[in-house]
């Protein structure tokens, strides 16, 4: 299962991010400020973190800029209000492997997170998307349960 | 806006050629160059000229006026004079020096006098002897001099010292200036000594003089204007390189500055420009940072719209907990809009609805609406008595947000005070609050607009908009907003403006 980190300082937006990954079968952790978020990146063993670029404590991009100059290696999702070109390029020079703006659909924010899982997850958690128990098997990405020749499609929760 | 400005530069461009050259302060600097050098020339010429006649007048007169004197020393000295040239002339003419006739001893002095003189050509010595003319110095007389013209009769008949100008039609004598000396022997007057002087000649020379002056002048005028086109073109180089520089200077890039070499207007000019585009690429940047920052405020609400809707499952409870947090966040959003158009008409001149307040009365109704914004130890420090103008509900509005940022940044057991007072002719209100505090770095920055205070959250009210909103209040008051705080022991803001905002220009309207 994949670990996604949140660096993000409006509750709001951190709450309903992390409900819809839960729901599609990640483990997310939110970082409220820079420093937990320099923190929780580097020590928290995390596959993917959506970041932020407005939050208290550090810029965004410095903080992105901090996380690859200590050679860290995790995908970096920046996903901000800040839609100019300058920012955007500021932000793939200094390391981010993509840039959403917000407001955006969540549907477009899962999509981009499992382009970006698939270099590393394919390796470590292909056998995870489908979890099996007898004849009733549970797609993670689809969440399509086939139980028999049936498929029964669940709910977001 | 760059449609606009370039059809207004093709209609420049349309107008008729000369039309564009005469609206060029070149042309314009070298016909007044040109009409103030006819002025020079219409004037000096005529001057010139009279100046001109005048010398050979008085040059003239001068040598009438010798001539009279010679001709009185002669007299003085050679008429009684023994064996003089006067008694040798007698001799000739009568055979004898003795004569008592005097008219014979004058006729006498007058041939000696007149042959021993050698006059100009313009100028005639004629003897009137006894009443009648006797004698000239040249035979070719012009007519006007004859013995028979007016001119020579009238003189006959003087008996005393003259002087004067005769106009003369003919234009190859002009005048006959003269003086007539009457010689009186024995207080007798015997005869007339005339000196006359045709000016004609005289001035001819100074009428070519005068027209070799017009010659150069005009000439000189003519040549000066070559180098006056260039003088004004190159005066007017400076102005033409900043009128191609600031065509340069686009909407689009404000950063572009005048290059300023010198001194004096030119350089004034450029200077007064790059400071115009300093304020002008401020007030955009300004602009731009309120529209990219209102931007940025709202796209947080809707973002967290979206994105709960997004997710909302069938759960009745979760669907009603979504609904309470999208009323929230529309809520937001509309306190927000409110917020902005409250700072959008601050600008305007009808923003205040201007009206006399009751201080006292104010402040007691201030502090009893603030009471309402949360539980605090709530404080009526001072209530100022008087009558101030203002407009009540504007002040009303500065003061609550002023209460509730004092609520947002305390706890339930701090204190929060709010007061009024009036000072010589200016009235304070604030609001004091045992609170946080507020950073020094902060202090600076927290009536901008938009500003937070480092690090905090996006707050429960407003978007960084309150405390210029109350600056803006104050503003349109005449008046301003001071902060003074401590980290650890709190925070007093003060609205301080005058008690009448602007005289009563804007209380009438």
């Amino acid at each position: 299962m994949s670990r996604i980190l949140i660096a993000e300082d409006e509750p709001r937006i951190a709450s309903f991010i992390q409900k819809g990954l839960r729901s599609h079968g990640f483990m997310t952790a939110v970082a409220a400020d820079a420093s937990d978020a320099l923190l929780m990146a580097i020590e928290g063993k995390f596959d993917l973190m959506i970041l932020d670029l407005g939050l208290p404590g550090k810029d965004g991009l410095q903080i992105l800029e901090e996380l690859r100059g200590q050679g860290e290696v995790l995908p970096i999702i920046i996903l901000t209000g800040r839609d100019d070109i300058q920012t955007k390029v500021a932000g793939f020079e200094g390391g981010a492997d993509d840039y959403l703006t917000k407001p955006f659909r969540f549907e477009e924010l899962l999509a981009r997170l499992r382009v970006r899982l698939r270099g590393t997850c394919e390796r470590t958690c292909a056998d995870e998307k489908v979890l099996k128990i007898g004849n009733i098997a549970l797609d993670l990405r689809t969440r399509k349960v086939k139980v028999g020749d049936r498929t029964i499609e669940l709910p977001a929760r | 806006m760059n449609t606009d400005r370039n059809s207004h530069q093709t209609q420049t461009n349309l107008l008729p050629r000369w039309q564009r050259f005469f609206g060029e302060a070149r042309t314009r600097i070298l016909i007044w160059y040109i009409l103030l050098m006819a002025f020079f020339v219409s004037v000096s010429i005529p001057a010139i000229r009279q100046r001109l006649f005048t010398l050979v007048q008085k040059r003239v007169e001068e040598e009438l006026s010798e001539e009279v004197t010679e001709f009185k020393e002669m007299l003085a000295q050679e008429y009684y004079a023994k064996n003089g040239a006067i008694e040798q002339r007698l001799k000739e003419k009568y055979g004898s020096v003795e004569t008592d006739l005097h008219r014979n001893k004058l006729t006498a002095m007058f041939d000696v006098y007149l042959s021993r003189k050698l006059t100009e050509d313009d100028t005639f010595l004629i003897a009137i002897v006894e009443g009648k003319f006797y004698k000239s110095s040249s035979k070719a007389l012009p007519k006007q001099l004859q013995p028979d013209s007016d001119l020579v009769k009238g003189w006959t008949q003087l008996s005393q010292f003259d002087r004067g100008e005769q106009k003369v039609s003919d234009s190859k004598v002009g005048s006959i200036l003269y003086i007539t000396e009457p010689v009186k022997i024995q207080g007798q007057t015997l005869g007339v000594f005339v000196v006359a002087h045709l000016t004609a000649g005289e001035r001819q020379e100074a009428l070519e003089a005068f027209k070799v002056v017009i010659e150069v002048t005009l000439v000189v005028l003519i040549l000066a204007i070559l180098p006056a086109w260039i003088a004004a073109g190159k005066l007017l180089a400076p102005l033409r390189a900043l009128t191609a520089t600031a065509r340069t200077i686009e909407e689009s890039d404000l950063s572009q500055r005048l290059v300023v070499e010198g001194q004096g207007e030119i350089a004034e000019l450029a200077n007064t420009f790059n400071e115009m585009m300093d304020r002008l690429e401020e007030a955009f940047a300004t602009q731009r940072n309120f529209i990219n920052d209102a931007g940025h405020e709202l796209r947080t609400p809707i973002t967290i719209v979206r994105g709960h809707l997004e997710l909302m499952g069938d759960d009745p409870d979760e669907q009603a907990e979504t609904m309470a947090l999208v009323m929230d966040e529309l809520d937001r959003m509309s306190r927000f809009v409110d917020d902005l158009v409250v700072l959008a008409k601050a600008e305007q001149s009808d923003f205040l609805q201007l009206e006399t307040v009751d201080i006292g009365a104010l402040t007691e109704e201030l502090f009893a609406k603030a009471k309402a914004l949360g539980n605090r130890n709530w404080q009526l420090d001072a209530v100022g008595k008087g009558r101030i103008v203002a407009d009540r509900q504007r002040i009303t509005q500065a003061m609550m947000n002023l209460a509730q940022n004092g609520v947002q940044h305390t706890a339930s057991d701090d204190s929060i005070a709010i007061g009024s007072a009036i000072t010589g002719n200016k009235v304070r209100f604030w609001v004091r609050d045992t609170g946080e505090g507020i950073t020094p770095i902060d202090q600076q920055r927290i009536f901008e607009r938009f500003a937070r205070a480092a690090n905090s959250r996006r707050r429960s009210e407003g978007a960084g908009l309150g405390l210029s909103i109350v600056k803006a209040i104050a503003e349109a008051h005449g008046g301003q907003v001071y902060v003074n705080s401590q980290l650890g022991t709190g925070s007093t803001f003060a609205v301080i403006m005058p008690i009448e905002p602007f005289e009563s220009k804007r209380y009438s309207s």
